[in-house]
């Protein structure tokens, strides 16, 4: 238990050192990419490079993602500073919305299915993805 | 160098700048109204219409509204929840990372989708509010809509559009996606689940992807696949264009 907690722990430190990495790195070479993006791929090289993935980045990385709505939530309640331009242009954002998903949704899953219909991955990688969804409640 | 730092430390001041009973206040306010409503949205058998973030964002909305708390100030309150999306999102690369042999053994085929899903959706939005006449800066903000929200966040104020609008314009398309894909994976017989996930998880991003969990695993599995890569392929692709 306490174990877990300190790898957790050493694993969220990890990731917010990688995120100020590439904050720094955005400010001071002014890299046209959002900071987060260049974060994803810092700790993507990281995995690449390394033999084995370090479990206390995965174990962090859960909990955080499972919860990532709370994070959201400071930007949406901003929302209600453009409350002027939702009501001039609401209409058009429902109908761009609505329209765009429900077209591309249903023009994407038609294509896929003929692409895909009969592809089969091998249960092994099956099994080593699906894992990922186990234990996984919060 | 200094410069980098100093913009870095800006972001981070309302930490430390502010009254910290009122920051807690704010901080558990939020926390506990979170809380709520995804127990909520759990009693009522996850609806995607009823997702923890319209209901939370309405309620903390209503309550500033009455207790007469200035949006701004409770913005600054909850700066660590801002915060802390950053190292959120790099974690992203984990998921990404356990789906790579996916990618390895099935290639173009399960990247064709992504892509297909990924640049229609953008094209078709901009198109309505292109012909809708919105301000350059709303049609700009149409163009992330279908990425997952921290990083369409960061592309928006790449290209000149608002984050804080593409938050919000990203949750509706993925209720809506969520709320319809099931009827349109009868309507199109798609009947197989790495087509259903990729093209929840490429357009309708994290609320597609809970969507396509319900289906199956192995569809929640190409849901995050799809979501992980059209969300990098979109925050590259269109800075390079507008920025």
């Amino acid at each position: 238990m306490i174990k877990s907690s300190v790898r957790g722990i050493c694993g969220f430190a990890i990731l917010c050192c990688i995120y100020f990495i590439s904050l720094f790195l955005f400010h001071y070479f002014g890299i046209p990419l959002p900071p987060a993006l260049i974060g994803i791929f810092l700790l993507l090289i990281l995995f690449l490079l390394l033999p084995k993935v370090p479990v206390a980045i995965t174990q962090s990385a859960r909990p955080l993602l499972a919860h990532m709505g709370l994070f959201l939530l400071p930007a949406l309640i901003s929302v209600l500073l453009y409350g002027d331009l939702f009501k001039q242009y609401y209409v058009a954002l429902m109908i761009a919305v609505l329209l765009s998903t429900l077209v591309s949704l249903g023009i994407t899953l038609w294509l896929s299915q003929r692409i895909l219909s009969g592809v089969k991955i091998s249960s092994q990688i099956n099994q080593s993805i699906i894992n990922e969804y186990k234990n996984n409640d919060e | 160098m200094m410069s980098a730092l100093q913009q870095i430390v800006v972001q981070l001041s309302p930490l430390w700048s502010q009254n910290y009973v009122f920051m807690f206040a704010c901080l558990i306010a939020t926390l506990g109204v979170y809380l709520l409503s995804r127990k909520l949205h759990f009693w009522l058998n996850y609806n995607p219409l009823l997702h923890p973030l319209t209901i939370s964002t309405l309620t903390i909305g209503i309550g500033l509204h009455f207790a007469e708390i200035d949006v701004m100030a409770f913005k600054r309150g909850i700066t660590l929840f801002e915060l802390l999306l950053g190292p959120a999102t790099v974690a992203l690369a984990v998921p990404l990372y356990n789906q790579l042999p996916v990618l390895r053994q099935l290639g173009f085929r399960v990247l064709a989708p992504i892509l297909i899903g990924g640049s229609l959706a953008p094209t078709i939005a901009w198109l309505s509010v292109y012909l809708l006449e919105t301000p350059l800066q709303l049609q700009m903000t149409m163009l992330v809509k279908s990425i997952t929200t921290p990083l369409a966040m960061g592309t928006a104020d790449l290209i000149g559009g608002t984050p804080e609008l593409a938050a919000v314009i990203v949750i509706l398309t993925g209720i809506v996606g969520a709320t319809f894909g099931p009827w349109l994976i009868i309507l199109t017989k798609t009947d197989s689940e790495y087509a259903q996930g990729l093209a929840l998880g490429s357009v309708a991003h994290v609320i597609g992807t809970s969507k396509a969990l319900s289906i199956s695993e192995t569809c929640g599995a190409f849901a995050t696949l799809g979501l992980c890569l059209n969300g990098i392929f979109t925050a590259l692709l269109l800075p390079i264009l507008f920025a």
